[in-house]
């Protein structure tokens, strides 16, 4: 199974995991643009979910509807075993290949 | 708050089913909280943005949700949409009528729309044609609230010197010259300008160059500038004109230069202008005449001008004591505003309407469309069959409704090159910057715009259902068609109903104006048109610089025309009733003067004797002007508002006005009876008339009485005046009927264009009714002629098919007047002795439109009721 993942599945991976079982499209994306200021439209959040589904890193449930959303049911997600490996692995990497790097990089 | 529909379908359109809701909801949420936090405007931005930029992920993602035929790569696609659009021409090539109709319907609405939008395009939203034209300003002298008058030149001199906030100012009067240099003398609309005028305006001349300071003082050479058009008109375009003499006004004058061809002075037509010569030293804050332009300095709001401005005008009114008016204030308005008027309201009522038109057409090809398609139901079915997929098939719908759009935006352009012509040739000089008017590339777009839109907006419909079908009921029952197409059939008819609806709210609109011209033109005037022809003259030229020569040559020129054949009477004045004012202020002997800045302002004619006979005024007391009479300087003339408001139950005859502390009383020696003195439709002000001799100006408008047709006689006035003076040219030779009619040309050209744009939306409306009546009639054929095989009567088939007709046009007129009640207020300010709510109006224009409603029944109804069974029966 093949483990790696891309720069974007990253960061909506990482926000998967900071927001716990409030992970969804809005929250998500708010969480993403907060964390790295790239203002992500929805539908790349959509896509990129539905790909990170396709390879069975999140797993998702229907939440209640709410009034604020017009009555439409929310769509959450979390992250599965395998994506919390794969996840822990891609960060794993990132801290290895950052290891002695000069001056410059030394806040990783 | 809710996001914008269209971006939602948009959404709803690209985002696969199974996601749709989760998105949506994720979006309206998110959306909401911008609403508070951004407001609604950026929420909605955003929103926009989401829905754009949602469709390519979609389709590189995910190849199990997007339709079939989307994997398709960008070459491929652009392929098919050349396939398409030959798909969509075979077909349109089949359905020759379908296609004259809807290009027909489509050019007349879109024409429409290209002709009126490009009107208002030249008129209001191009820029003026002057460098950074937003800093131009133009200032009047006034007295808040109701005064505002041209400025005295002591103002314009104190504003020159103590402004800071303008980088440039210059002042103008607009004159008439007579300019003769080898051909014919010839009358040239014109100005005479100050030098700070160049800065004012920016605009370079082409040739040559602008004039100095030095040159714009009395005594200096004298030169002049020409406009691009006489330029060429008139000297053929000479490139080495400059330093070449012309006699202009009788004095010849160098040429330095020619302004550029789309040059526009701020006033409209003039071509020629001569340095002013202002005395900077002339303080005169008592005669109004001259016409200011300024230049803001760069970033200063107009608000500070304005408030400097009134400042300066304040120290001037403490400073100087002897000015009979206190109280002045100095109006600055962006000159935009100021060319520009009242008519912007019109002018987008006219867009609206032809809005309106358009849509009127647009129903009517969709309806075509959605007949087609429903008739076309075995033929899709059957590609559906063959695997195309729902979105090609709502492409290539949206193809042919796209081209037939354009097809009628091009031909539509045609028409309203021509519509533009007619246009302005017969829009009433009142109308502002009219030379401006073109189709421009930024009109182009709009029409381009237009069209798609429109096509895209009618197409959807008929794309729609062309697209989605139940396969085997199609398939069974596209021969049969007497009980498919319920659901097409309401969707047409209600299209129609709607089209009589706006047909009737466009209608309505012009009937009210047809009658508010009907009541101007029985308005009398107080004064008789009949026979009488004008025209003004000029005695600006050295020869005519002392008073008793102007007062001398008029009198000629009087009595000449006089002997004329069929010349029963002539006169003068300075001012025509309808073309403009002149103000005065007065005190009434015996009455209190009222505290400074409220005295009272008449108007005043300057007139000869004869001008109440020549007018057909009648004198209600005393008698006019009798150039015997010694104290004929002393004397005035006041109409019966004056003696009304003044001596209200005295005889005014005898009494005393004067105009000032040190101006000679005036004797009212008698009373003249009341004439529209502004324009048809108001009331005429308080006004009184002077002999002309007691202060001869130089422009003069006569008024001749013929026996003949006005214009009969204007050869021979004109040999008579060359014959008197060669170099005098003579301005605007008018009926004096035709004077009258400017006065209200405003609304009757409005009213002309929308009786134009009525007659259109009544012929595509009635197209509309008869489109979708012809159309169930046929599809009840077999129906109707089963019914007969049975013995039904002929005449109730005929009654059923024009009752079925009713139930369609009866709602859409009553919505239509339920419409137009709440339209025809925007109509208010142009309607003249009628309501909005006119009765006579509403009550016509609603049995015309079921009459014409009939008419467009009966013609499917006859051919419903004359259905051979033999016939039907056998196409089974």
């Amino acid at each position: 199974m093949d483990l790696y993942l891309g720069e974007l599945e990253q960061l909506i991976m990482l926000a998967l995991a900071r927001l716990g079982d409030d992970a969804y499209g809005v929250s998500v994306r708010k969480m993403v643009a907060d964390g790295t200021g790239r203002d992500i439209t929805l539908g790349t959040v959509y896509k990129t979910l539905w790909r990170l589904e396709q390879k069975k890193f999140v797993s998702c449930w229907i939440a209640d509807p709410t009034a604020e959303r017009g009555g439409r049911a929310k769509k959450m997600y979390e992250l599965t075993p395998l994506g919390k490996r794969a996840l822990q692995q891609s960060l794993d990497n990132l801290r290895r290949m950052t290891q002695g790097l000069s001056k410059g990089f030394a806040r990783i | 708050m809710m996001p914008p529909r269209l971006a939602r379908l948009l959404i709803l359109l690209v985002v696969p089913a199974s996601e749709r809701d989760f998105f949506l909801g994720d979006l309206l949420e998110e959306f909401q909280q911008r609403v508070r936090s951004e407001g609604l405007r950026q929420a909605n931005a955003w929103y926009w943005q989401q829905a754009l930029r949602a469709p390519g992920w979609w389709r590189r993602t995910s190849p199990e949700f997007a339709p079939a035929g989307a994997e398709l790569k960008r070459g491929e696609v652009m392929q098919g949409i050349v396939q398409d659009i030959r798909y969509a021409l075979r077909s349109l090539r089949k359905n020759r009528s379908l296609v004259i109709f809807a290009l027909g319907a489509l050019a007349l609405g879109i024409g429409a729309n290209t002709a009126v939008y490009s009107v208002v395009r030249g008129i209001l939203l191009k820029p003026l044609p002057y460098a950074e034209p937003e800093r131009v300003l133009r200032l009047w002298d006034s007295i808040p609230p109701t005064t505002t008058v041209a400025v005295a030149p002591g103002n314009f001199a104190a504003w020159e010197k103590q402004n800071t906030v303008f980088a440039a100012l210059g002042a103008y009067r607009e004159d008439g010259f007579s300019l003769s240099s080898d051909a014919a003398p010839e009358r040239v609309a014109g100005a005479r300008i100050t030098a700070g005028m160049l800065p004012v305006l920016g605009v370079a001349p082409v040739i040559g160059r602008w004039f100095t300071a030095e040159e714009d003082r009395a005594g200096a050479e004298p030169i002049v500038l020409l406009g691009n058009n006489l330029w060429k008109r008139r000297f053929g375009g000479d490139r080495n004109i400059i330093g070449k003499q012309v006699r202009v006004d009788g004095e010849l004058r160098s040429v330095v230069g020619v302004m550029p061809p789309d040059f526009r002075f701020p006033i409209d037509g003039g071509e020629l202008w001569i340095p002013y010569a202002l005395d900077p030293a002339n303080t005169d804050r008592s005669s109004h005449f001259l016409r200011v332009l300024a230049r803001l300095k760069p970033g200063v709001p107009i608000e500070t001008a304005r408030g400097e401005m009134d400042g300066i005008a304040a120290r001037l009114d403490q400073i100087d004591s002897s000015s009979m008016r206190k109280g002045w204030h100095v109006l600055v308005l962006p000159l935009r505003a100021s060319i520009t008027g009242d008519v912007g309201p019109t002018l987008w009522l006219l867009l609206g309407t032809v809005g309106l038109v358009l849509m009127i057409a647009s129903a009517n090809v969709a309806n075509l469309l959605l007949a087609r398609s429903v008739a076309r139901r075995k033929e899709i079915a059957l590609r559906f069959s063959l695997g195309a997929s729902r979105s090609r098939l709502l492409r290539q719908g949206l193809i042919e409704s796209l081209m037939l759009s354009i097809g009628g935006g091009f031909i539509g352009t045609g028409l309203a090159t021509l519509g533009i012509d007619v246009l302005k040739n017969g829009a009433p000089g009142s109308i502002p910057r009219l030379a401006d008017v073109s189709i421009d590339p930024s009109v182009l777009v709009y029409t381009v715009v237009v069209s798609i839109v429109n096509g895209l907006l009618f197409g959807i419909l008929p794309a729609m259902r062309g697209s989605k079908l139940d396969l085997n009921e199609s398939l069974k029952s596209a021969s049969h068609g007497s009980t498919t197409g319920r659901h097409d059939h309401r969707i047409g008819r209600l299209l129609a109903a709607s089209q009589i609806a706006i047909a009737m709210v466009v209608v309505i609109s012009s009937g009210l104006m047809i009658r508010t011209l009907w009541k101007l033109n029985t308005i009398d005037p107080g004064f008789q048109t009949g026979g009488r022809l004008t025209f003004g003259i000029n005695l600006n030229s050295p020869k005519y610089s002392h008073s008793p020569a102007r007062a001398a040559f008029v009198s000629e020129v009087i009595d000449k025309l006089r002997t004329l054949p069929a010349v029963k009477g002539v006169g003068a004045t300075h001012r025509l009733p309808m073309m403009g004012n002149s103000i005065l202020g007065i005190d009434i002997e015996g009455q209190p003067v009222p505290p400074s800045g409220q005295r009272v302002s008449v108007v005043y004619r300057m007139i000869t004797p004869d001008y109440f006979s020549v007018m057909g005024i009648p004198m209600v007391q005393g008698r006019t002007f009798d150039s015997r009479d010694p104290q004929l300087d002393a004397a005035v003339v006041v109409n019966q508002r004056m003696a009304a408001r003044f001596w209200p139950g005295e005889n005014p005859v005898g009494k005393r006005i004067r105009s000032g502390p040190q101006s000679p009383w005036l004797s009212v020696v008698g009373v003249a009876a009341d004439t529209k003195d502004n324009r048809l439709d108001t009331d005429g002000p308080i006004a009184m008339y002077r002999p002309y001799s007691s202060d001869p100006f130089p422009s003069m408008t006569l008024v001749v009485h013929s026996t003949t047709e006005p214009t009969a006689v204007a050869g021979a006035i004109r040999e008579e005046i060359r014959k008197l003076d060669p170099d005098l040219g003579i301005t605007g030779m008018t009926p004096l009927s035709d004077v009258v009619a400017a006065s209200i040309g405003e609304r009757s050209f409005t009213a002309a264009l929308l009786g134009v744009f009525a007659g259109m939306a009544l012929l595509l409306a009635t197209g509309g009714i008869y489109g979708v009546l012809a159309y169930a009639v046929n599809q009840r054929t077999r129906e109707i002629g089963v019914r007969i095989a049975l013995g039904a009567n002929r005449t109730m088939v005929l009654k059923q098919i024009i009752a079925d007709g009713m139930r369609l046009i009866v709602p859409g007129v009553l919505a239509g007047a339920l419409g137009a009640l709440a339209a025809t207020r925007l109509l208010t300010a142009l309607l003249f002795g009628v309501t909005k709510y006119d009765p006579a109006t509403f009550a016509t224009t609603t049995a015309f439109l079921i009459f014409v409603g009939l008419l467009a029944c009966y013609v499917p109804a006859r051919r419903a009721a004359s259905v051979d069974p033999i016939v039907t029966l056998r196409d089974e």
